[in-house]
């Protein structure tokens, strides 16, 4: 309590009591980054630390593969394995298109409780009575996917094109390949948009992480299955969400067309699931439930 | 019907519920206090049979409740958790639980309307228990624990999620209940209800038995605190010169603006056999007199450290 | 005026929560009271932008609730009913969020967030994380994450629900300490009206999504009419007979307590000389107002009965 004490009458009583705060506050507040920033250093604290050292493993392949075929010359044995190894633009789409597993266990383990779990707790009528809307709370959720799903997609993919820069012996390959940058950049964003979002629906509907890492498996992985059973017969590529991504990247890193049909279909099917992903949310992240 | 309990304790592994209490509980409402985590749940489980006593025993009516099926017929028990049957209908869970006591359908079903009438829920009776509000599951499980009539009843927070005038309601029907010469067991955490009901209380803390029965008299037993007595009249210049001049007076707050004065005196039956003759002698016009430490909140506080 | 209304509306689907409703809450502590399903949730949501109004407007800290929403969310707090946590942050991690959320800088609210977690009682508790924390602990961090900013004005919703006495008493002793200066203004939903005879000034009343009663606590409780709740220790029976004899009409009040009505020109002297002469101990006179809780429930029955006070059957809850 007070101390008061005779003769100190200037000096100031810190009474335990409650004491206004004289800061000022930000007028419009970007909340998403708030939203993101803790939710990225959350997600660290918890258990990434570890998959990202292995979702290094395939890089650093991908990586003695650049090295070695520049500077292997002479024996002729290795100069054939070396000569075998081109490094053009497919040699990056390939590279993303086999991170795609390591992307969707990252994007499951950082992404399936980011919105299941504030659902279990009830947090969002705290995150509603704040500055916050629909688009800050769900675009910092899905910066967060960004953050870890781009660190196993366009980051590496972008190392290995200026390691490839830097040793590389072919005349005019960048002036070849200047393009290749934004296709890895493009190719990450489909991934991102569209499994990132994919996962944050996911995690609006279900109750549990766990329940949320089986769905969004099950979602991305049973229709690819089925895609191969029944492409004895016909190619129905279209059902499944990767290789709809692989036909749209194939597209943009200029590498043909790997199905039996337009690419454009490949892609209206994408921008269907996105858009269908958002009415969901929409619908879904409401400030309050209204049935108790 | 008399609960009784004797040298009572449970323990689980080495974590002790409930630590050697010996208490009764007769006919008329008990408020059965204690804070969180207090042992209250544990007693409440022990004296319904749903827990084996570690050591000591628990009957009802002289018998041990512990496996005795034939007790529960004069056993009502109102859980706190509400998750329960959220698929059946109010009206369902109270038949069933009926035709559970051996009730023949016509019977349960004249039972049932009865409890479920008794506490205003006919209106939603055949909608399911997962869309009642909380206060509406108080209520359904409140007219379970009626429907066989049973002599002891047993009420864990009650009132929880009630609105006033359920609250209201309530607290009369378990008022009745307890005129009608039924043991009825209530806990809560709102002392101001429960002062309400009763007087008699049970009050538990770290598993021990604090104190049992009427509150007055708990008050009287704590005779190491002085009690406090605060008087509203016109002159309290006068009387408070005439109230210090006895030794049991130990101190005297003056309340100017509010015309009152509070006194601690720790010979409380002196003070107050001496008050009546002073306030007529002197003329003093007494608006209100009370003691703040006689209410349940206060002898709560002075009990649970 | 810290909250004022107009015809304030809110529907949910094509059940009426909120009923036109007109009022204004005076700057300080206000009640606001209803059963259950009256409306008082869907209203301070109403308020806060988390449901849509359908008709009507609604002022908070003089602004319009439509046009300036993100602003009034950063000068109020909202202590929700749910059992509401950020899952994963520690007790200082989820303050500090929301401080940082509602638009304060990340230092400004690590050290705010110290600071509440210490006044609400949670210093010991606050690097663990939030999800251990027991019910008494969940409301003393919804309430810290609703006023690590220094809210203008704090919605509290059933405050007290799942603690135990001494952390009841705790909780609104704070909530007077914080209202006490009168820098912030708050509006407390309850169906504890104890809780609100406690803190409150001011109440607002609803019933079925109408305003039916507003005014000061005094004002509702009504004033004292010439009865006594009255205790006595000794020979009772003798006491009793005297007042009597005397004219006093009598009522039991539980097992211990008697209510009192003067005959008409008699003053409190008579209880004194006929306990003087009975040999009893006086111990408790007290004019009876009647409670809150007593006004509340009659006005409710007046609404919904038009006057005539209905038994144990005919009310409904939804």
């Amino acid at each position: 309590m007070a101390a008061r004490r005779r003769g100190w009458t200037d000096m100031p009583i810190h009474e335990e009591a409650y004491a206004a705060w004289e800061g000022t506050i930000l007028r419009a507040p970007r909340t998403w980054m708030v939203i993101a920033r803790t939710g990225v250093r959350l997600v660290w604290q918890k258990k990434l630390a570890v998959l990202l050292f292995i979702a290094a493993v395939p890089f650093l392949f991908r990586a003695g593969q650049v090295y070695f075929s520049s500077r292997i010359s002479g024996q002729s044995f290795l100069e054939d394995i070396a000569r075998s190894i081109r490094i053009d633009a497919p040699f990056f789409m390939n590279f993303m298109k086999y991170q795609m597993l390591l992307f969707l266990i990252v994007v499951a383990l950082c992404g399936a409780g980011l919105i299941a779990n504030d659902r279990k707790y009830r947090a969002l009528p705290l995150y509603f009575s704040k500055p916050v809307n629909f688009w800050d709370y769900v675009s910092g959720k899905f910066l967060i996917i960004v953050f870890y799903g781009g660190l196993v997609t366009i980051v590496p993919a972008l190392l290995l094109f200026v390691m490839q820069l830097l040793v590389t012996r072919e005349q005019g390959f960048l002036a070849s390949h200047y393009w290749v940058p934004f296709s890895i950049v493009a190719m990450g964003a489909l991934m991102l948009v569209v499994l990132g979002g994919l996962m944050l629906t996911v995690s609006a509907f279900v109750r549990g992480t766990r329940s949320a890492i089986i769905a969004i498996f099950a979602l991305i992985y049973i229709p690819d299955l089925l895609a191969k059973i029944l492409s004895m017969s016909r190619d129905v590529g279209w059902i499944s969400i990767t290789r709809n991504i692989e036909q749209v990247a194939a597209v943009l890193f200029d590498a043909g067309n790997p199905r039996s049909y337009s690419p454009w279909v490949g892609f209206v099917i994408l921008a269907m699931i996105v858009a269908a992903c958002v009415g969901a949310l929409r619908w879904r992240i409401q400030p309050t439930e209204i049935v108790k | 019907m008399k609960i009784e309990a004797d040298k009572l304790s449970k323990w689980y592994g080495q974590v002790i519920g409930v630590n050697n209490c010996t208490f009764t509980m007769g006919p008329g409402v008990t408020g059965f206090l204690g804070p969180n985590g207090a042992g209250k749940t544990t007693l409440l489980r022990l004296m319904t049979g749903q827990l084996k006593p570690s050591t000591g025993t628990v009957t009802i009516a002289g018998e041990p409740v512990w496996n005795h099926h034939r007790l529960f017929e004069s056993i009502g028990y109102c859980p706190e958790a509400d998750a329960f049957w959220q698929y059946l209908s109010g009206w369902d869970f109270v038949v069933s639980l009926l035709r559970i006591h051996g009730y023949r359908p016509a019977e349960a079903a004249e039972r049932a309307e009865r409890a479920i009438g008794t506490v205003d829920m006919l209106d939603s009776r055949d909608k399911r228990i997962g869309t009642y509000s909380k206060g509406m599951r108080q209520r359904i499980k409140l007219a379970q624990a009626i429907a066989h009539d049973p002599g002891i009843l047993f009420l864990d927070e009650p009132l929880n999620g009630m609105d006033p005038v359920g609250r209201h309601k309530t607290i009369e029907l378990i008022k009745h209940m307890g005129s009608e010469g039924k043991t009825v067991v209530v806990s809560s955490h709102i002392l101001h209800e429960v002062e309400e009901m009763t007087d008699t209380i049970l009050l538990v803390n770290h598993g021990r038995l604090l104190a049992e029965g009427n509150i007055y008299e708990i008050r009287r037993l704590i005779d190491t605190h002085p009690l406090q007595v605060t008087i509203q009249c016109d002159e309290i210049d006068v009387l408070m010169a005439h109230l210090v001049r006895f030794d049991d007076v130990q101190s005297v707050q003056f309340d100017r603006a509010r015309s009152r004065l509070t006194v601690e005196t720790n010979r409380p039956d002196e003070f107050y056999r001496r008050l009546p003759g002073i306030v007529l002698e002197h003329e003093i016009h007494v608006q209100s007199l009370w003691s703040p430490d006689e209410n349940l909140e206060a002898v709560f506080d002075y009990l649970v450290r | 005026m810290s909250v004022t209304l107009n015809d304030f509306t809110v529907n949910y689907g094509a059940v009426t929560a909120v009923d036109r409703i007109s009022a204004a809450f005076p700057p300080g502590a206000t009640g606001l009271l209803g059963p259950n399903g009256a409306g008082k949730t869907s209203l301070i949501r109403g308020l806060l932008g988390l449901v849509p109004t359908a008709h009507g407007s609604a002022t908070i800290l003089g602004r319009d609730i439509h046009s300036e929403r993100k602003l009034i969310r950063q000068l109020i707090g909202y202590m929700p009913e749910d059992d509401s946590l950020i899952p994963g942050l520690t007790g200082i991690g989820m303050v500090r969020y929301a401080g940082e959320l509602s638009g304060m800088s990340g230092a400004d609210a690590m050290q705010r967030a110290h600071e509440v977690l210490f006044l609400v009682g949670l210093e010991e508790a606050r690097y663990r994380t939030v999800e251990t924390y027991s019910a008494g602990m969940r409301q003393r961090i919804k309430l810290a994450q609703a006023i690590v900013h220094d809210p203008k004005l704090l919605f509290l919703d059933e405050p007290t629900s799942g603690m135990d006495p001494k952390g009841r008493l705790e909780m609104l002793e704070l909530i007077r300490m914080i209202a006490g200066r009168n820098r912030m203004s708050i509006i407390l939903a309850t169906h504890i009206l104890i809780d609100v005879e406690r803190t409150c000034d001011h109440v607002v009343i609803i019933n079925r999504g109408r305003l039916i009663k507003e005014g000061s606590v005094g004002g509702i409780r009504g004033k004292y009419a010439g009865t006594f709740s009255v205790r006595v220790e000794g020979p009772r029976a003798a006491f009793e007979e005297a007042l009597r004899s005397r004219g006093c009409k009598i009522t039991p009040d539980g097992a211990h307590r008697i209510d009192v009505t003067l005959p008409d020109g008699a003053a409190t002297e008579l209880f004194f000389e006929v306990a003087r002469d009975a040999g009893v101990q006086l111990r408790r006179l007290l004019p009876s107002v009647q409670s809150l809780e007593d006004a509340f429930v009659k006005l409710v029955d007046e609404d919904e009965y038009g006057g005539s006070p209905p038994g144990m059957d005919g009310h409904a809850d939804s």
